[in-house]
This record gives structure tokens, C-alpha cells and sequence, in this order.
């Protein structure tokens, strides 16, 4: 929500519990999603962070440890954002501290300062400045990181959207410095509009690492919300390998090496006819030389099934199942859930989900089959006090999984 | 091409395409049925330089927008009419009972508070509001004040600009007809436009630190225990852009600088000359022992020199005297490096 109030945010108090027959674990987990605003109106600031207590700790040959365990000490905290956003009349937004860029060519998290131009004359032309130091979560220090960008952005035409980008992005990790340019263009527009809010749009996205072409995207939406209608088609390509790049550029290289070409394309569609809701799509990917199709680079067919019925018998029902194809390393899941909104500001939910792992390790297939189930129970007190408590039993391969998960959240 | 063909080839995603051409056709046909009336105001406002008053005849004193009646064309119509056919005649703009067939191109919503006079006095020049209106030739929606015309002159007044300015049923708690259906899948593309017009953007309800809040601190449902332990490697190697979307590089020597995997762990496996990496890597090349063996970087690739050939004996220059810590004791070189 955008701040109306001086104050404004929420509190969210997990506790969580973990248990199999040998082990078990206890967390803490505290969120504070705050919005601040000055009555004056000259500032704005938001900030969102969350500090964890594993209770009990956590061995690193433990079924439990996990990335939330990496760090030095047993409570720990991470700072999403912390900005604020100081008016100025020449400027449409003026923001310092940490921060999050998402509408940049790749997303950017960083501690600096951002500078956004206020909109220009007919064609609304508008320019911003970005500058900081890139923030990496998983990284234990900051040195050697760096982001500079600027872009500029205008509308050629009625719902037409131009954006050029420029990415300066340095990362220092593993004793390795990389410096890398990014520059990005967008040409996005609506192909028609109508007083329903039925929109079809078209977009296409290119970026070029320092000067060859990295990317293409291109992508359209039809959207009809009055017949309940969503149509999705997407192709993206990637245009040269991928290898030892700057952190939020870099394809995980470090662990599953170079990224090759490869195109991909991603259609779906989603019907709702109020009585019966169907969503379904498919993700297609080839990589573009055979040749290097190989262990972390590889061909897939992905298709996914979602049906729902709002109403059977007073429940909710909705099945749900997707399916990765991969030369024998295959995904699949299943699942259904019944949910019920019950009196007093309750919401009960049941449910239970199959996933098959199938990994082809030197053509001796291996089949991973995990069974989950779980009850979930909300409850909104009132507007500002809401309770959730969900259990959940994993069977699998590795051993048998009990979690109980309890959340307070307090908005204010 | 390789790609296309491919697709072609999947019954599913050939279904979903022509499902997909189908619907947007179908949707454009059905579109297309309602017409623009046509209407100049270039040749009444630019050519004949009318202004706007001589047809909106009450637009300054009375409440109403002062839409022109037929009696008002009359004047001029009456005799540029006589000898059109009735098509093109002033009287095709108006229905039996005189009113004005267009009135609704620039209709609200009954829900919307807007009173047209005090605009009128308060902005006094039609063109504030009505931008481009006298260049255009036909009466449609392209004509009505939208709602990003409302918002900056407002903001440029100092005006409120809140939902309940305007709005008496939407508030911050509404959701728009766009977020009925699959939005949540589909929200990101309009989440990142620079500059939107004020129906489509997010701001206006939501903060932009809300995006964090979901796209950053709440784990998927998928990361289940099965797959912390060992299923998102099977994800990570088929689709390694999915875990992009909330890692970074560091992720993985993070866990597994301290964590072996699974089938590292037990008591028999380990020793540099035992079979264990061959069971499930081969060719150590191909495969991801270099993922954790960093020191291992023969295992990357083939470390024999180029004027290497097959037909050499190993043995004749390497280990010829001591065995190596090679699972085969070098003895079928060529296996792994060809």
C-alpha cells in the first residue's frame, strides 16, 4: 500500500518447528514491512527486513541446514530494502539507501542513489541516474562491487512504451573481478484497448553486453477480464554464451559452468468461466547447438495444468500438474487442494501434492517420488490481526518430514 | 528454424498456438462491430474556426456538458444538407429522439463524481481538459478525458489526487477487472513500465517496496525438504534462469562449501583412487565434480597435448615407475581423454 498514514506496515512473527524421527528444528522469524511518510509531504521511506533465531542451531550434516544457515551466528538479519524518497519538483522520484531496480534489463539490488527525471512535453520524455554498491545477499563482503546505470524512456505514441538502459556492474567474488556493460532497449506497445479493460499488448526486449548482443525477447498478452480470458506468448533467444560476468548477470558459471544459446518459447492461456477456471501452458527450450547440449545445458518441454472449481459441494477445488521433459532428467508434480472459507474470518485448506525427480545417472534411471500433505488454517481476526498455522508431512526418498508453521501478522 | 520445428512437432504447444491465434481473432472480430461516429471537429473548430460554444451552447452556464442539439446544426445544416444522402446528413448523429448518438464516448462511470461546470470556470479553456479533440475527424473514446489528463492537472493545481476525489466506490482496496484472472502470473510486465498511465500503475494502490515483499522474502512452495536436499539440483541443471530469478552464483558455494551431497556421505565413499566418482560421473568431463572440485581442473577438460594420438603408450612417460591416483591406474587412458 502506498502511504497514506505517517506510519504505516505490517509485523509478521513464524514461528516454525521441523521434525523427522532423528531430528528436529526450531526457527524464529520476525518481518517488518514498514512505510513511513512525513506529513508535509517532502519524504517518503519504506523499509522491509527480517531477522532470523534458528533456536536450536543447525549442524551442516543435518537434513535441515540450509542457506539461512550459512551465516556466522544463529541470529541473523537481512536487510531487503531501506530507502527513502525525497520530493523534489523536477524530479519524479529521488530515492537513497538500499533499493530494488526492476525495471531494468536485469534486476538490480543495490545501496546508492537513484535520480528519476519527472516526464516531458507531449511524448513524456524522461531520464534517471542510478549509482551504488551492488548488494549480494550470499556475498560476505561488499568490496570490489559497484553499479552505475542511466536510462531514458519516452512514449512514441499513445500506449507505446520506448526504454533505452545502460548498466555499469562490478562484482568482486571468489578473488575474481568482473566488469561488465549492459546496455538494454524495449519498444513495447498496446495493440488496442477498449472500455472493458480488454487490452492485447506486444513487447519486445534486447540487451548487448559490451557491444555484442546478448538477448531478444518478445512477448504478447491478451488480456480480457470480462470473459475471463488471458492469452500469453513469449519467444526468447539467447544470442552468445554466457560465462564469468558480474553477479546478477551471471548464469550461476561458477558451479554449472558456460551458458549456451538457446531459444525458448513459453505459451499460455488461462479461461475462467466462472464455474470452471482452466490455465494451461508450455515452455519450450532447444538449445541451439547440439553439441552442447550437456549436463547443465540443456533441451526441455515443460507443460503445465491448473483447473479449478469454486464451488463443489461448498469447496474450493482446484488440480494442478506440471511436467518437465528433459533427456531423462525429468520433474513432474501433482497436486489438489479443497478449501472453504469458514465463519468468523476463517479459511481452512487441505491438500496434497506427488513430485517425481528422475535423474538418468549413466542410464541407470533413478526415481525420486516425494508425497506431501497439508492443512492450512487462516484466520483474520480483524483488519489488522491475522493468524495462519499450517501443518505439513513429506514422504520421501530421503526420510519422513513433519513441519508446523504458526504466523502472526500484525498491520498497522 | 530448429526451434519452430520442433514446436511444430509438439502436439500440446500446437494446440495452445492455435488455441492462442484462434481467441485473439475471434476477440478482434467480435471488437471490431462497434463503429466510431463520424464526426469532425478538425473542419468544424480548425477549417470553418467554430468555437467550441457555438455548438456546446450551455457548456458555460449549465451543469450539463451542453452536447448540441439538432436544432443548433440546423442552422448551418439545414441548407449544406439538402443534398446529401442521409447518411452523411447532420441528422444521422442524433436518434429519433434528438439525442446524441455519441454522447457515450466520453460517458463515466456512474460511480465517478465529476460536475463539468465548475470545471469550466475553474480551468476556462476546453483544450486544458479536451486535448487534440479539435484535430480529431470521428467521436470515440480516443476523444474523452482520461484519466491521466484528470490526475496531472490536478497534481499541477495542487488538487486532491487520492481515489476518493473522484471515486466513490473504488478505493485502494478495489481490484481492477485485470486482476481477476491469472494475475498473479501475468503482473511482472506491467510492474516494470517506466512511465504508465495512471489506470495501469501499480503505484497508485500499491508501494513499490511491495514487490520485495513477495518476490524476495517468501520461499516457493516447491522448496520443499526433498528438494533442499536434492531436488533443486535436478532443476538447476535443466533450468538454471528459474533459480536466477531469486539467486545469485554465490548461492551455491554458499551451502555446498560446507554441505556434501546426499550420496557423498557415507562411510564408504571417498578416496582418490576408488571407483566413486566414475559410478555416477562419466566422462568426468561432461559431468559436475568440478562444481565442488575446483582443484581438480583436469576434470574439466582433456589435459593431453595436442601432438598427443591414441596410439601412444601412457605408461612409456607417465607413472612408468609409480602408479597414479587414477581410478584405472592409467591403464585405458584414451577413455577419458580421447
Amino acid at each position: 500500500m502506498t502511504p497514506s498514514d505517517p506510519t504505516s506496515g505490517r509485523l509478521t512473527t513464524r514461528y516454525r518447528a521441523r521434525f523427522t524421527d532423528d531430528e528436529s528444528d526450531h526457527d524464529l522469524y520476525q518481518t517488518l514491512d514498514l512505510l513511513l511518510a512525513d506529513p508535509e509531504g517532502h519524504w517518503t521511506g519504506a523499509l522491509l527486513a527480517r531477522a532470523t533465531w534458528d533456536v536450536d542451531g543447525t549442524d551442516p550434516d543435518s537434513d535441515f541446514y540450509s542457506l539461512a544457515d550459512t551465516y556466522e551466528h544463529r541470529l541473523e538479519g537481512q536487510l531487503y530494502h531501506a530507502y527513502v524518497d525525497l520530493a523534489q519538483p523536477e524530479l519524479a522520484l529521488l530515492r537513497l539507501g538500499r533499493q530494488t531496480l526492476y525495471e531494468t534489463p536485469v534486476t538490480l539490488v543495490f545501496d546508492g542513489l537513484r535520480a528519476d527525471l519527472a516526464p516531458r512535453g507531449s511524448t513524456r520524455a524522461q531520464g534517471g541516474v542510478f549509482a551504488g554498491i551492488g548488494e549480494h545477499p550470499y556475498e560476505s563482503s561488499s568490496d570490489g562491487d559497484a553499479v552505475l546505470g542511466a536510462f531514458a524512456a519516452l512514449r512514441p505514441w499513445d500506449g507505446a512504451e520506448l526504454r533505452l538502459d545502460w548498466m555499469h556492474l562490478e562484482d568482486e567474488r571468489l578473488g575474481t573481478e568482473h566488469e561488465d556493460d549492459l546496455l538494454g532497449l524495449v519498444l513495447g506497445t498496446e495493440l488496442g484497448r477498449r472500455e472493458d479493460a480488454r487490452r492485447s499488448q506486444l513487447e519486445t526486449r534486447f540487451t548487448s553486453l559490451e557491444g555484442d548482443a546478448r538477448d531478444l525477447r518478445v512477448s504478447a498478452d491478451h488480456l480480457d477480464p470480462a470473459r475471463g480470458l488471458t492469452l500469453q506468448a513469449s519467444y526468447y533467444e539467447l544470442l552468445r554464451s554466457q560465462q564469468d560476468l558480474a553477479a546478477p548477470l551471471d548464469p550461476f558459471s561458477d558451479s554449472l559452468f558456460e551458458l549456451f544459446p538457446y531459444a525458448q518459447a513459453t505459451l499460455s492461456a488461462t479461461k475462467d468461466w466462472r464455474s470452471f477456471a482452466l490455465l494451461a501452458g508450455t515452455d519450450v527450450r532447444r538449445v541451439e547447438d547440439e553439441d552442447d547440449v550437456g549436463e547443465y545445458n540443456r533441451d526441455f518441454e515443460r507443460y503445465w495444468l491448473t483447473g479449478s472449481v469454486p464451488e463443489v459441494l461448498s469447496l474450493a477445488l482446484t488440480l494442478t500438474g506440471e511436467v518437465w521433459r528433459s533427456d531423462g532428467n525429468d520433474y513432474e508434480t501433482w497436486g489438489a487442494t479443497l478449501a472453504r472459507p469458514l465463519d468468523g474470518g476463517f479459511d481452512l485448506a487441505l491438500g496434497s501434492y506427488f513430485a517425481l525427480y528422475e535423474y538418468d545417472l549413466l542410464s541407470a534411471e533413478e526415481r525420486d517420488r516425494v508425497r506431501t500433505t497439508y492443512l492450512d488454517l487462516r484466520w483474520k481476526r480483524t483488519r489488522a490481526h491475522a493468524w495462519r498455522l499450517r501443518y505439513e508431512y513429506e514422504h520421501d526418498e530421503i526420510d519422513d518430514f513433519q513441519e508446523v508453521r504458526l504466523d502472526y501478522e500484525w498491520s498497522f | 528454424m530448429e526451434l519452430l520445428k520442433r514446436l511444430a512437432s509438439s502436439p500440446i504447444a500446437c494446440a495452445l498456438a492455435l488455441a492462442a491465434c484462434a481467441g485473439c481473432m475471434l476477440v478482434d472480430a467480435l471488437g471490431s462491430r462497434g463503429r466510431s461516429l463520424v464526426f469532425s471537429h478538425r473542419l468544424h473548430c480548425v477549417e470553418e474556426e467554430l468555437a467550441c460554444v457555438s455548438c456546446h451552447e450551455s457548456a458555460e452556464v449549465e451543469e450539463a456538458p451542453g452536447m448540441p442539439a439538432p436544432d443548433s446544426c440546423a442552422v448551418c445544416h439545414d441548407e449544406l444538407d439538402a443534398e446529401k444522402p442521409p447518411e452523411l446528413a447532420v441528422a444521422a448523429l442524433f436518434d429519433a429522439e434528438g439525442a446524441y448518438r455519441a454522447r457515450g464516448a466520453s460517458r463515466l462511470e456512474d460511480e465517478v463524481l465529476f460536475a463539468h461546470l465548475p470545471h469550466v470556470s475553474g480551468v476556462q479553456d476546453c483544450a486544458a481538459c479536451h486535448r487534440g479533440i479539435e484535430t480529431s475527424r470521428a467521436v470515440d473514446r480516443s476523444v474523452a478525458v482520461d484519466m491521466e489528463a484528470c490526475m496531472r492537472c490536478h497534481a499541477e493545481r495542487a488538487l486532491p489526487n487520492d481515489c476518493a476525489a473522484c471515486h466513490t466506490e473504488i478505493t485502494r482496496a478495489w481490484e481492477p477487472p485485470s486482476h481477476a484472472s491469472d494475475w498473479k502470473r501475468v503482473h511482472g510486465r506491467a510492474a516494470r513500465r517506466t512511465d504508465p498511465p495512471p489506470s495501469d500503475d501499480c503505484t497508485l494502490c500499491h508501494a513499490q517496496a511491495s514487490c520485495d515483499s513477495c518476490h524476495r522474502v517468501e520461499e516457493p512452495e516447491n522448496h520443499d525438504a526433498y528438494f533442499r536436499l536434492r531436488g533443486h539440483a535436478l532443476l538447476a541443471r535443466v533450468d538454471r534462469d528459474g533459480c536466477a530469478a531469486c539467486h545469485e552464483p554465490q548461492t551455491c558455494d554458499r551451502c555446498h562449501a560446507d554441505v556434501l551431497p546426499l550420496s557423498h556421505r557415507s562411510a564408504a565413499f571417498g578416496g582418490t583412487r576408488s571407483m566413486h566418482c566414475l559410478t555416477c560421473h562419466f566422462p568426468l568431463q561432461g559431468e559436475g565434480c568440478v562444481t565442488c572440485h575446483k582443484s581438480t581442473p583436469s576434470h574439466a577438460g582433456p589435459p593431453k597435448p595436442d601432438w598427443h594420438t591414441p596410439a601412444m603408450d601412457c605408461r612409456s612417460c607417465h607413472g612408468s615407475s609409480l602408479p597414479l591416483s587414477h581410478v584405472d591406474n592409467l591403464s585405458n587412458c584414451n577413455l577419458c581423454h580421447p
